[in-house]
């Protein structure tokens, strides 16, 4: 099918939008951005060069399989506070959608923090937003070939730095480091880094708005979390309409106008280009550069600030917004309950594992002298750090007699270990049905795991 | 200044055409899609496993892809690709639909 058939709703597709120079922009929300993306770039670059106990502090290493979290190793039977965490992680996201809109996306979303990392750097060697629309205008002289140049080199550099933290993250960072200076990275080392690398050039160099615009899903359905109630970046048309410039100190309300005086500084400082006087667009990542921007203006011409603000639909409307409606506490109590369970559960997760299978081969055997004999696999899986010496016991003890030797199982291992319970003939009758088997670390008597099975004896129980 | 001649300072770049919209999104999403995959299967399978496999029927083989990180990354283009392509035929069968009161 040629593109020609899509419909008459495809024709403003093809509509020319102009090239996003965004304009630079100061205020509290723009300083607050800053802080965000020092923050979240902070963390990026140097948490893989922390140390915690004599490792890394912060290690995904996929090689060896397991996960460092500060104080906390994670194996791969540990994969469900994974999978908790990136619920956790996306009913937060819901929650503070439903609260305050797009906070995500202006703040703390890796996109926008690496296009405002990416656009700072242009703005250090292109200049300001006039400079920069010049000097795209202006043909190839030494001053641009030079400025672009730098950029570029700037561009690339910064690129491949992240490439390199982000592998960091997965394969320890201090031997990632001295092997590449000695340029012998391995193989799917260098092919990641360079991979990471080249995406970040790509989504924060060029595509920029056009990965909200045409990529992102949560751009699209974010609107399912929206209400009248959620905070979001709103023009408020009955103050600032009609629109229009006029002269200083010329009383608006004399000449027939709003508060807005058309400026347009909003739609300029704007990441995404969009004009915010058109009210809520789904470009729009909450970024409040237009607050800023306007409130700057608002205080120059001297009008109250807040011409463009944070504001629930609910407000402009002149009405209260609720904070306490069903979606949000909804969102809230699940969030509660699963981030206590998390914190609960992680708190009361033992570094042992044990797994009882019985022999299939036979329900029992009776010795020559009469003692029966049961015999099971055990599974023990060391979770901990390093490793441990297991002896195995029975309960009660009195009765059942476990032949079984101590054994060590290595850091992170699962072990299977053969034991054998037996009964002698004069404690049969005392032997219970269920019985109860556990694992104790010899050198550590609150490593213990225990798991209850069957004891078959000929009785025919 | 109006918003007319604020538009027209700057340069023009076309909105992207359909196709190029869908792969873009059909990228994206399927990276996404093949993170979570890459996750699950990886968790469950220890890599090593085919390695050793490897190991026993072809002693003397050594393939660059064996290594753990090697395994893990196939798998991850492997779901990519995969849905990649589920992502795109989707697209596709949405974009000509059949005709209103076609027969079967």
């Amino acid at each position: 099918m040629n593109d020609g058939t899509a419909g008459a709703g495809a024709v403003s597709l093809y509509e020319a939008h102009r090239k996003v120079y965004p304009r630079e922009v100061s205020g509290r929300f723009a300083r607050l951005r800053t802080l965000a993306a020092f923050v979240l770039l902070g963390v990026f670059y140097g948490l893989p060069w922390l140390q915690w106990n004599g490792r890394q502090a912060v290690l995904f290493d996929l090689p060896a399989r397991k996960f460092y979290l500060f104080g906390l190793t994670l194996w791969p039977q540990d994969f469900l506070y994974l999978t908790w965490l990136l619920i956790l992680a996306a009913l937060t996201l819901f929650f503070v959608t439903a609260v305050a809109g797009r906070v995500w996306c202006g703040y703390a979303c890796p996109q926008t923090v690496w296009t405002e990392a990416f656009l700072g750097l242009e703005r250090l060697v292109e200049g300001d937003r006039p400079q920069r629309l010049k000097l795209d205008r202006a043909p190839w002289t030494r001053e641009w070939v030079l400025r672009k140049g730098a950029k570029q080199f700037l561009w690339i550099g910064f690129a491949a730095l992240t490439g390199f933290s982000f592998v960091a993250f997965f394969s320890p960072a201090r031997e990632l480091a001295a092997n590449l200076v000695a340029f012998q990275l391995g193989g799917w080392e260098t092919f990641w880094i360079l991979f990471y690398g080249f995406a970040t050039y790509g989504n924060a160099g060029f595509l920029r708005e056009q990965v909200c615009r045409y990529m992102c899903p949560y751009a699209r359905f974010q609107s399912a979390m929206f209400d009248h109630d959620t905070l979001i970046v709103s023009y408020d048309p009955g103050r600032g309409e009609p629109r229009g410039a006029r002269k200083r100190g010329v009383d608006p309300k004399a000449v027939g106008l709003g508060d807005c005086v058309d400026c347009t500084i909003c739609v300029q400082v704007c990441p995404t280009g969009i004009d915010i006087r058109k009210g809520l667009q789904y470009e729009c990542i909450a970024c409040a550069a237009c607050v800023d921007a306007c409130d700057d203006v608002m205080t120059r011409v001297g009008y109250r600030t807040g011409l463009i603000r944070y504001a629930t639909e609910q407000e402009l409307a002149g009405r209260k917004t609720n904070y306490t409606r069903p979606r949000v506490l909804v969102y809230g109590t699940l969030l509660l309950l699963l981030a206590v369970g998390f914190v609960v559960s992680l708190s009361q997760r033992q570094p042992i594992g044990l797994d009882i299978i019985r022999d299939r081969n036979a329900l029992y055997r009776v010795l020559p002298d009469g003692t029966v004999e049961n015999v099971y696999s055990l599974r023990i899986l060391n979770k901990d750090e390093r490793p441990h010496y297991y002896v195995i016991s029975a309960e009660p003890a009195g009765v059942f007699q476990v032949d079984a030797e101590s054994v060590q199982v290595a850091a992170g291992e699962v072990r299977a270990v053969p034991a054998r319970l037996r009964v002698a003939p004069g404690d049969l009758a005392r032997a219970p049905r269920e019985l109860e088997v556990a694992v104790r670390a010899t050198d550590d008597a609150s490593l213990e795991a225990s798991h209850v099975t069957r004891f078959f004896t000929p009785g025919g129980r | 200044m109006d918003q007319q001649q604020v538009e027209d300072e700057l340069p023009v770049v076309r909105r992207w055409p359909p196709r190029m919209r869908l792969a873009a999104a059909v990228g994206w999403s399927s990276f996404l899609a093949a993170c979570v995959g890459t996750m699950f299967t990886f968790a469950a399978l220890d890599p090593q496993v085919i390695i050793d496999g490897v190991a026993y029927e072809q002693p003397e083989s050594s393939g660059w892809w064996l290594s753990r990180t090697g395994i893990y990354s196939i798998g991850f283009f492997l779901y990519w690709a995969v849905a990649a392509v589920a992502g795109l035929l989707t697209g596709y069968l949405q974009e000509c639909p059949p005709g209103e009161g076609d027969g079967p």
